[in-house]
């Protein structure tokens, strides 16, 4: 087990090491350059690169990001805020991107699972159905979609929610975006969460505990979810990676200061260090995830451990 | 294959999503040619025309019909649709068969390879290559060629793993069967419903990308049209003009999940083919 780990996280570590040389060397292929200001002259130019070292080869400022990144430093915005220390940018942004994602992981999850069990339990009823058109069309409109709509009818057709995010309100600016971004992962989990405990209701032990008298939430709870949930949590982290995307989107629907929309601005203006450091964050978020996967996976199905190869 | 179109009979939602699909394939074929205006026809007097019997679904910013724009846009959801189908059949296929059928040091390559590449998350990866190249139809074909081949190469590759060692493949090759033969009249054809299913569902991710990235104005430049990019005008002018984003939104929901539909049927369809014929 333990050289399984140690194997999975040395190709993680080494997947993040090419993807920075990748993002450099594309950056280094971009046309035009972070200082595209018209009354710039070209020693001038010339000058504002050999301050931030630009003028040095691809490899040694790959090597230089790489130490500087094992110390926490992102290096400094080259237009944006000009000069400000990245860490200070990401500090303020970060926390609104994490907290809109968890609440909509929050809100998926519980929903998912409850609709879930809703639809296990009434399976061949009325109810069942209407639960699966709704993880059918979750599943497949993409979150921006619900932004507007949300966005249209609660905030300014019903005026229940600010249109524009406010610093004042964190809660009241985040329960929409949050809520467009957790149908995607609603819709999934009810799906997996009613496969997973239609097979679990019909094995032997449910019939023993209901046999001994146990009631039906009982059942339900002790022996049905507790069975179910592994399962579903290994279905749960992939979807925290697909929040990335729709986050970037309903960030610029809802106008959220948040990371999302940093990296639009970032990357419309060429200011490589911060497009650079919010793709890193992105992907170790991704990388992280997929490992952490990876990972549970070997341990429940020992094969997976063995042969080295996780699907 | 008889057995397959009596199945594929017995699933309403599979049918209905078909009927929507050949519905908007026709649309977008005929559509624009419908009335008399051209897709970037820029018309100042009428602008911001509400859906009405001249423009049916009504006119932008600068007075350019609607109804011509999206089915515009739809052409380029469609033109994406069939480039994902093409980009699973060819690189994804070819990448899994070498990858799983010869493997060795080729696969150890190949496999790391495919790690870093799906290391990096689709949109991150897409957007680069936006930054690097000028945006439009071009870009989001090679942003698609580098994203899209990932999962279909690991399916085929699992596939051809495990048919690789069985013995029908084994008695072909004794009776001095050539690589090519094995490959394409053995183990192919036993993976072809899972390649098939895996296929429908990449376009509605396909397509989704593509809307993404117009959506986030990195996608088809003005004044071409793509349903992201007329999304994205629409909701700039939403709170005043809900039409103009209402439009584009519903025919690019129906795409989506007439897609997703038509590849659920198929799954149950296939799926439940390749038991039959194991027991």
């Amino acid at each position: 087990m333990r050289r399984y780990i140690a194997k999975r996280v040395l190709v993680a570590v080494f997947t993040m090491l090419i993807i920075v040389l990748i993002m450099f060397l594309m950056f280094n292929l971009m046309p035009g350059s972070p200082f595209n200001d018209q009354h710039l002259k070209k020693d001038q130019i010339d000058a504002l690169y050999r301050k931030y070292g630009l003028d040095r080869p691809v490899l040694e400022r790959y090597f230089r990001y790489l130490y500087n990144l094992l110390r926490g430093d992102f290096g400094v915005s080259y237009n944006i805020q000009k000069n400000m220390e990245i860490t200070k940018i990401l500090a303020l942004r970060l926390p609104i991107t994490v907290r809109i994602g968890v609440q909509a992981m929050i809100i998926g999850a519980v929903a998912g699972i409850i609709l879930g069990i809703i639809s296990a339990v009434n399976h061949g009823k009325a109810i069942d159905p209407v639960v699966s058109v709704f993880s059918m069309l979750g599943s497949s409109i993409p979150s921006f979609v619900f932004g507007l709509a949300l966005l249209y009818f609660l905030a300014f057709k019903l005026k229940l929610f600010p249109i524009m995010y406010s610093m004042d309100a964190p809660i009241a600016s985040t329960i929409l975006p949050s809520i467009a971004l957790s149908i995607f992962p609603m819709a999934n989990i009810a799906r997996y969460a009613r496969a997973e405990m239609i097979s679990v209701l019909d094995s032997g032990f449910v019939d023993l505990a209901k046999a001994k008298g146990v009631s039906k939430t009982g059942i339900l709870l002790k022996h049905v979810l507790r069975n179910s949930l592994i399962p579903i949590l290994t279905v749960m982290a992939p979807m925290l990676v697909e929040l990335i995307t729709g986050s970037l989107v309903v960030e610029n629907i809802f106008s959220i200061p948040g990371l999302g929309n940093l990296f639009i601005m970032a990357v419309q203006s060429n200011d490589f260090s911060v497009s650079i450091a919010i793709m890193f964050i992105y992907s170790t978020f991704y990388i992280t995830v997929m490992l952490i996967v990876d990972l549970l996976y070997g341990i429940i199905d020992p094969r997976i451990r063995i042969s080295g190869q996780a699907q | 294959m008889k057995e397959i179109v009596r199945r594929i009979g017995s699933k309403k939602a599979a049918i209905i999503g078909t009927v929507i699909i050949l519905f908007l394939v026709l649309l977008s074929l005929i559509g624009p040619s419908l009335n008399e205006f051209e897709y970037d026809a820029v018309n100042v007097v009428d602008q911001h025309i509400k859906p009405n019997a001249r423009y049916w679904f009504g006119t932008d910013i600068l007075g350019r019909d609607l109804w011509t724009r999206v089915f515009q846009g739809t052409k380029v959801s469609l033109y994406v649709a069939c480039l994902a189908v093409i980009i699973d059949m060819t690189i994804g296929i070819v990448y899994g068969v070498i990858s799983g059928y010869y493997g060795g040091w080729l696969d150890i390559i190949l496999q790391r390879i495919l790690e870093i590449v799906e290391g990096i998350p689709t949109v991150v990866l897409v957007t680069l290559l936006m930054l690097i190249m000028k945006p439009g139809l071009t870009t989001i074909t090679i942003a698609l060629v580098f994203a899209g081949w990932i999962n279909m190469s690991r399916l085929v590759r699992a596939q051809v793993l495990k048919l690789r060692e069985m013995e029908y493949v084994l008695s072909a090759k004794t009776m001095g069967a050539s690589d090519f033969y094995i490959i394409f009249r053995e183990i192919l054809p036993n993976v072809a419903g899972q390649i098939v299913i895996m296929a429908m569902m990449s376009i509605p991710q396909a397509i989704f990308l593509e809307a993404y990235l117009s959506f986030m104005g990195l996608g088809i430049p003005d004044p071409m049209a793509s349903l992201g990019s007329l999304i994205n005008t629409g909701f700039q002018s939403m709170l005043l003009y809900p039409y103009m984003v209402l439009i584009p939104v519903t025919v690019f929901v129906a795409l989506v999940v007439s897609f997703n539909l038509i590849a659920d049927g198929l799954r149950d369809i296939l799926d439940k083919g390749t038991e039959d014929t194991v027991s």
